[in-house]
């Protein structure tokens, strides 16, 4: 990373004349990023790079300024493995390249914010024991097109975006890129819409107000649901938070200490291990039932904050531990609000599913009595999930059959059941399954336990012996 | 012609393997009420929650 940080530097005083502080500030920002990543990497540095994020604010913004501003950025591709130039010519290497690419960091010409747009998978950073909504991408580097995954990050300039519009900029881009029936947005989209929902002007700015962003939201076609962390109450709340992210779904957190309001991302987690698991609290329901929900697991949750570099991780209760030491305006900052930007089709909120699936076990049918259950549920699209049931290797074939058959809506929620055993070995043993679009009454679909599936047929309700056998968990909303 | 989807032909092909046994309508209404209560109590609490945070959110400027 040394090497990079001298190509850089030399870019930057010949092609930039950057001198005295704003060099130094600027190459401190770009060092204390890198310094977050694997030091084996290797890194192509290219100038000059046109980042369209960036060549979009600087001519809505930047290029009305009396000072010049340089359009181009610097772009660095992370790889895996020792890269030549010679490789990106050569068609018998391109397997090679494409196997070790990690993605791209553009610096952007905005000294000393430097830290513009970039896709980098998670391996790419020493600490990558997570998994997070991932984002597939096609990028390029040296003119050679090259698929990243990852989740899309940018610091604030200070100047044309805070911490709220780069917080929904990166959250634009994951829908963006990752469903067709989203656009990615570039910065001046948002401020456009931004500005219809503005006593004040947008630019410069000085933050927005969580309902602004909350709006800006639902104008590019999310159905937005925001939760208080004052109204939920603490377990709640982080309960929520955790049901959300298991769904692929990144979460925008509000943090708070009273003096500063701050916009993060939450998306991903860590990989539970065994104690944390055994640590799970139980509740106690009638007839011996026992419930623990993996939404209650106190780890480390994945934040994409604009004021650091990708991934950090931390707890829920405390967002703000890296400005510990760092910056004392953050010093007591906590999740207050989140955000999430929901498809407009999903009317049952996560609340409401949980509340379900907890009075269905504890209904008159008694599914479980003297019996622990751990139960983990997720928003999936009905795609995803009759993918996931038609791939599973362990899962009855009647049983598979009759959920890929069962009608569903675009969007199901999911409650796996399992325990603490089972779960360790990533299975389960029954399930649950809500339709997502009915909010205001009961809405299974089916529910599996047991052995065996209660179903509404088209004239009554009846009961199959359906062994689910255990069977292995979804996965493919966090990688 | 009788078309079934695949969905009937397994529900018809398990109901002759025995497998389907009905549900005693009182005893799914009585799991339909628990889960119906359950859910306004729920929903009730949860219309009150964003009423009193709803105009806090205009109050919370986020620019850090």
């Amino acid at each position: 990373m040394t090497r990079v940080m001298d190509a850089v530097q030399a870019i930057l005083e010949s092609r930039y004349e950057l001198r005295n502080r704003n060099l130094s500030a600027s190459l401190a920002r770009l060092g204390t990023y890198l310094k977050t990543m694997r030091q084996d990497l290797h890194v192509l540095v290219e100038h000059p790079y046109v980042d369209k994020d960036y060549r979009d604010t600087y001519y809505h913004y930047y290029a009305t300024k009396n000072s010049a501003y340089s359009r181009n950025s610097i772009r660095l591709s992370f790889f895996l493995n020792s890269v030549e130039e010679t490789h990106f010519r050569d068609p018998a290497q391109f397997d090679a390249i494409q196997s070790g690419y990690l993605g791209f960091l553009s610096v952007r010409p905005t000294f000393p914010k430097v830290i513009g747009r970039s896709v980098i998978d998670k391996r790419a950073f020493s600490k990558d024991d997570c998994v997070i909504c991932p984002m597939p991408l096609n990028a390029t580097a040296n003119g050679l097109k090259l698929d990243v995954t990852g989740f899309p990050h940018s610091s604030q300039d200070g100047e044309a975006t805070t911490c709220a519009e780069t917080t929904l900029w990166s959250v634009l881009q994951y829908f963006g890129n990752k469903y067709a029936e989203h656009a990615p947005v570039l910065p001046s989209q948002a401020s456009k819409v931004l500005t219809q929902f503005s006593v004040e002007r947008i630019v410069p700015s000085k933050g927005l107000q969580a309902g602004q962003v909350s709006y800006a939201f639902k104008e590019f076609g999310f159905g937005v649901k925001i939760y208080s962390k004052a109204e939920y109450g603490y377990t709640p709340f982080f309960q929520l938070i955790r049901m959300y992210v298991e769904s692929g779904i990144p979460v925008i957190g509000f943090l708070s200490n009273g003096s500063i309001g701050h916009a993060i991302s939450i998306v991903g987690r860590a990989k539970p291990s065994a104690a944390d698991i055994a640590s799970l609290p139980e509740t106690d329901y009638p007839d011996g039932l026992k419930v623990s929900e993996f939404a209650d697991l106190d780890i480390e949750y994945v934040f994409m904050d604009d004021n650091h570099a990708p991934y950090r991780t931390g707890l829920l209760s405390n967002p703000a531990k890296a400005y510990e030491g760092v910056d004392d305006r953050f010093k007591g900052c906590e999740l207050i609000y989140f955000l999430v930007p929901l498809h407009r089709r999903v009317y049952l909120e996560a609340g409401s599913a949980r509340t379900q699936v907890i009075s269905l076990l504890t209904s008159p049918l008694k599914p479980f009595t003297n019996k622990s259950i751990l139960i983990r549920t997720f928003l999936s699209s009905s795609r995803s999930f009759k993918h996931a049931i038609a791939s599973n290797p362990t899962m009855d074939p009647d049983a598979k059959e009759f959920l890929i058959h069962a009608s569903m809506p675009k969007f199901v929620w999911v409650a796996e059941i399992s325990d603490k055993t089972l779960i360790a070995n990533g299975e389960a043993h029954s399930l649950v399954v809500l339709d997502a679009t009915e909010p205001k009454q009961p809405s299974i679909i089916a529910a599996m336990f047991n052995g065996t599936c209660v179903y509404r047929d088209l004239t009554s309700e009846i009961t199959i012996a359906l062994p689910l056998r255990p069977y292995s968990i979804m996965g493919s909303n966090l990688q | 012609m009788d078309i079934k989807s695949n969905l009937e032909l397994l529900i018809e092909k398990l109901r002759k393997d025995g497998k389907v046994t009905p549900i005693a309508p009182e005893e799914w209404d009585s799991v339909m009420v628990k889960m119906e209560e359950d859910l306004k109590e729920y929903q009730t609490k949860d219309e009150l929650r964003m009423k009193n945070s709803e105009e806090k959110l205009f109050h919370l400027v986020l620019n850090g």
